[in-house]
């Protein structure tokens, strides 16, 4: 094994690759157009959602003029050199190099192994692939925006490009992290210590309406820590029914004394029509699922332009739910 | 797989916490399958069953220590049950605890939930334990 700095030219991408592979079955000999599209180097609507992470990847890649991590390759007995960890980083690599962008495309840092078994290359595979990196928590997330913007000054439009997401996203991030400085760090104690997995109940009170609640209900941001500190808030989501359960006597009443979960039960029952209340949660599951196939693209759009309506609020809500149980069930998709 | 296999490690733990911190001798019940122990099942309390529950053989003092491989299990509906009955069972015999193991990055977490269901329940006598850094490597 060992560090060299490769012509981009000398190296294939890896026709096993899972990625590459779902084209190869839908082409016989796909061309090297086929596979950029495959991997998702060629898309421009980065707006999509699915690919906003390739699009972070390749901005990150541009911004720092290569890539940190080389990719892995596979040197053959008959001299080929085949990527077989980092198609993407190679292909995104060959784009630039053919678009002429401004840095050096022609090289790419490269780990080559020789003459690699099947066995050690599904290994390298389901490690770079299906185990993969771990992703910081948010809060360690925050602490290092906080950093870039508050201490290095980095403009927002370099942390997007350093970091990836989007600019709203990151601003509630720093936000949301000076809050819990400032508000929550103060009153922990040594029973109920500083708790980083508190930290998403910040993030969503960043969004539209929440603090112009709580300070329409006489309240303020320490209070809303003591909420968090006292587990009063359980599911942080939760958060961002607050001015809903403020204005509503009986719910805040219910939300003061026994936490968000009987308060959020109570306003949902208010809400759903009686018919659906016997609905199992199978016969739920398709109506629900019935209505998200016939959504129209003026809807999709709607929802776009005004993310936190009542309706995304209950899209998120669902979404969140989900997600949850998946996650004990051990269903990551 | 991978957080039965945490889970199974963090009950070793909080075993071993148990006999370590004890100072006189004492039976402890588990359904770790690897246990070394009595190999007696822990009681059920409410409808919840501890992964290890522990009493002094001189003093009749309960440890009952329960282990939360996942911030969405501690967070659990389930699980406030399970702390709610552990702490009201610990109540009533002195010198008595419940012993809380999670991964590292959930200590805090684990605190304050202690924390909230004692204050909630005015449980706040009931001494409680969440296994530190030192304790879990």
């Amino acid at each position: 094994m060992r560090y060299e700095m490769l012509p981009i030219k000398q190296i294939e991408l890896d026709k096993e690759n899972p990625r590459i592979a779902r084209v190869m079955e839908m082409y016989v000999n796909p061309t090297y157009e086929e596979i950029i599209l495959a991997l998702g180097v060629g898309e421009t609507n980065y707006e999509s959602g699915s690919n906003v992470t390739f699009h972070s990847l390749k901005e990150s890649i541009r911004t720092n003029k290569g890539i940190i991590h080389p990719i892995l390759v596979n040197k053959k007995a008959d001299g080929k050199y085949i990527a077989i960890e980092g198609n993407t980083r190679l292909a995104i690599y060959f784009d630039f190099h053919e678009k002429k962008v401004a840095g050096n495309w022609e090289k790419i840092p490269c780990i080559i192994y020789d003459n690699l078994d099947e066995q050690t290359i599904h290994s390298i595979r389901l490690q770079a692939h299906l185990v993969g990196v771990r992703e910081w928590d948010p809060y360690s997330k925050a602490k290092y925006l906080n950093l870039l913007r508050n201490s290095e000054h980095l403009t927002w439009s370099q942390i997007v490009d350093f970091c990836g997401g989007k600019e709203r996203e990151n601003r509630y991030y720093v936000d949301a992290y000076e809050d819990m400085q400032q508000y929550y760090a103060p009153i922990v104690t040594d029973e109920a210590p500083f708790d980083p997995t508190r930290f998403s109940g910040f993030v969503e009170l960043q969004k539209p309406g929440i603090k112009e609640a709580l300070m329409k209900a006489g309240l303020n941001l320490t209070v809303f820590s003591e909420w968090l500190r006292d587990r009063k808030i359980v599911r942080l989501e939760n958060t961002r029914r607050l001015p809903g359960i403020l204005s509503n006597p009986v719910f805040k009443k219910a939300f003061l004394e026994y936490g968000d979960k009987k308060a959020v039960t109570m306003m949902d029952a208010q809400a759903m029509p009686a018919n659906t209340k016997d609905l199992s949660l199978v016969q739920m599951a398709k109506v629900i699922a019935e209505h998200l196939r016939k959504i129209t693209l003026e809807e999709i759009q709607r929802l776009k332009n005004n993310q936190d309506s009542p309706e995304m609020l209950a899209l998120l809500d669902v979404q969140d739910e989900l997600k949850a149980l998946m996650d004990s069930i051990g269903v990551d998709k | 797989m991978v957080e039965s296999l945490l889970h199974k490690r963090l009950v070793a733990k909080i075993s071993k916490w148990v006999q370590r911190t004890s100072a006189e001798e004492i039976i402890i019940l588990s359904d770790a399958a690897d246990s070394s122990l009595t190999g007696s099942s822990p009681p059920r309390l409410e409808g919840c069953i501890p992964d290890i529950y522990a009493i002094g053989k001189k003093s009749n003092f309960i440890f009952i220590g329960e282990a939360k491989a996942s911030q969405f299990d501690l967070e659990s509906g389930h699980s406030e049950k399970q702390f709610e009955t552990y702490l009201k069972h610990c109540s009533v015999k002195q010198s008595s605890m419940v012993i809380l193991a999670v991964p590292l990055e959930l200590i805090n977490c684990a605190k304050s939930i202690l924390c909230a269901i004692k204050k909630a329940n005015n449980l706040k006598e009931v001494s409680t334990y969440v296994l530190g850094i030192s304790d879990l490597l």
